[in-house]
């Protein structure tokens, strides 16, 4: 065997491992990158085939909330006319007092007023009625009522909850 | 598979007429190596340069002496040992077989063991030895003695046996001669063909991944909007859940307040004189004439109600009793 033939040989080696060292692609990861996005685009075909109206994924939950683009005291003061409103012609609003700290979550504020009023029996019902009529979201909590001194009315003292949507003001 | 064997310079058959055969009885079974038996034998041999093919058996020592040769290939079996292989699977006796050119070749076993081999210089010899021996010697035909030589070539047991021929020469000159003859172009083509398949499923495979990506991209994009709509969606429910499971996890206060009329029958002279209802406790206070058991089993009834007692009782100035209510509620689930 001649010198030129192992000098070949030689070169041919260092080429190969070279190759195999820096320029191989590794096939295995290559197969496994095609079924990943192979995975991938079944996914996006199936839910390209499902027929979902985009609208109908938009949850109307800001409608039964206070508008986000208010401040605080600009919903306390849309609540208060709508209680005003509400006990309009029914009750006689004896004291209308908003809570001293909103309390807030990540995403939502408490609208709070301790209300007193005096009215009949069945009045409350008109107030409550009236009020839920405005579409807002407003809970009822710790109610007081006590025969009034006079006859035939009753003192209705409750905490009312509003929610208003914690956002940036436009 | 003989024609691949010799081709790649792995057996080279020493033909018949090359070789000239010799049997020897060893006194006892001794181990001998090859270069014992050379040295031992090669004075009887007549060729002045010779190389001796041997292959022994128990006591019985057989030898094929050739011209000296240098043999490239791992194995160098005489064609004796083939023929001998051969008539023994046939049993013993005197066999005469005809050759390709005509020549007779006469071959002796007796109890397995190769006693004779050699060719006939004349016809009229074959008699006299079939006297010597007092037997009737076989005759084999060229072609049928062609088929067996290539059956042979299938026997595992012959291909076993022919390790005793082994002619491993591990010198220098013989190693770098295998390469050369046999190694280096199937290496070279090997490591080309390697480097070659790679990069070409590589590269197609690189291919196919720029195309799928291409593909899942636009579909990506096309669902983007949808995407973006269902994450938000997803996003609203989970904070409308957290905002009921925080908010409204208690009885609404109007709805029991509308229930009381379940409890209050009109026509009754009775009368709620005090209502106090906080997210987990109500207290209640009815002034009546009837028993306190009669509203304690209608308030009962209610299913707002957890636990109900009746905590107290005192007489109003107008004769009529008053019983204190007080009332756990139920949680929301």
């Amino acid at each position: 065997m001649n010198q030129k033939k192992i000098l070949w040989l030689l070169v041919l080696f260092v080429i190969l491992v070279n190759y195999i060292n820096y320029f191989q692609k590794d096939r295995y990861k290559l197969s496994q990158q095609i079924n990943l996005i192979k995975n991938k685009i079944e996914k996006e075909k199936r839910l390209n085939k499902t027929d979902i109206d985009i609208s109908s994924l938009n949850i109307k939950k800001f409608e039964y909330f206070f508008d986000k683009n208010k401040t605080y005291s600009q919903s306390m003061g849309d609540m208060q006319e709508m209680i005003n409103n509400a006990a309009k012609g029914t009750c006689k609003a004896v004291y209308v007092k908003w809570s001293q700290i909103p309390t807030s979550y990540k995403w939502y504020q408490h609208l709070k007023f301790d209300i007193s009023l005096r009215c009949k029996p069945s009045e409350i019902f008109h107030f409550v009625n009236k009020l839920k009529k405005e579409k807002k979201l407003i809970l009822f909590k710790d109610i007081h009522i006590i025969k009034a001194y006079k006859k035939e009315l009753v003192n209705f003292d409750a905490k009312l909850v509003g929610f208003k949507v914690k956002n940036e003001i436009k | 598979m003989l024609d691949y064997y010799v081709r790649y310079n792995i057996i080279t058959v020493v033909p018949l007429d090359s070789s000239v055969y010799l049997y020897e009885k060893l006194p006892s079974d001794i181990k001998l190596s090859s270069k014992l038996i050379t040295l031992n034998y090669s004075s009887k041999s007549p060729f002045i340069k010779t190389s001796i093919l041997s292959y022994k058996k128990d006591q019985h020592l057989f030898i094929w002496f050739t011209l000296k040769q240098n043999y490239s290939s791992f194995l160098v079996v005489p064609e004796g040992f083939i023929v001998y292989f051969i008539l023994s699977e046939l049993g013993d006796g005197l066999y005469c077989l005809s050759m390709k050119d005509g020549k007779k070749l006469v071959v002796y076993i007796k109890d397995g063991i190769l006693l004779l081999e050699f060719f006939l210089s004349d016809i009229s010899q074959l008699k006299q030895i079939e006297e010597q021996y007092s037997l009737k010697s076989y005759k084999i035909s060229y072609e049928k003695y062609l088929e067996l030589y290539n059956e042979v070539w299938k026997n595992i047991k012959f291909l076993s046996k022919l390790r005793y021929f082994l002619s491993v020469d591990l010198s220098k000159e013989k190693v770098w001669n295998f390469f050369d003859k046999s190694l280096y172009y199937p290496i070279v083509f090997i490591m080309f063909l390697y480097i070659g398949i790679s990069s070409y499923q590589a590269y197609f495979m690189q291919k196919e991944i720029d195309a799928l990506s291409q593909t899942y991209h636009k579909l990506k994009e096309k669902n983007s909007k949808l995407k973006y709509s269902i994450r938000e969606h997803n996003q609203q429910v989970e904070q409308l859940s957290e905002f009921a499971k925080k908010e409204l996890s208690y009885q609404d206060p109007i709805k029991i307040l509308v229930s009381l009329d379940k409890v209050m029958h009109k026509g009754e002279d009775a009368k709620i004189k005090f209502l106090t209802i906080s997210p987990m406790l109500m207290k209640i206070n009815i002034q009546t004439k009837a028993d306190a058991i009669k509203y304690f089993r209608r308030l009962n009834e209610l299913k707002y109600f957890k636990d109900i007692t009746i905590e107290g009782t005192y007489k109003h100035k107008n004769g009529e009793k008053i019983y204190i209510y007080s009332i756990s509620l139920k949680a929301l689930d």
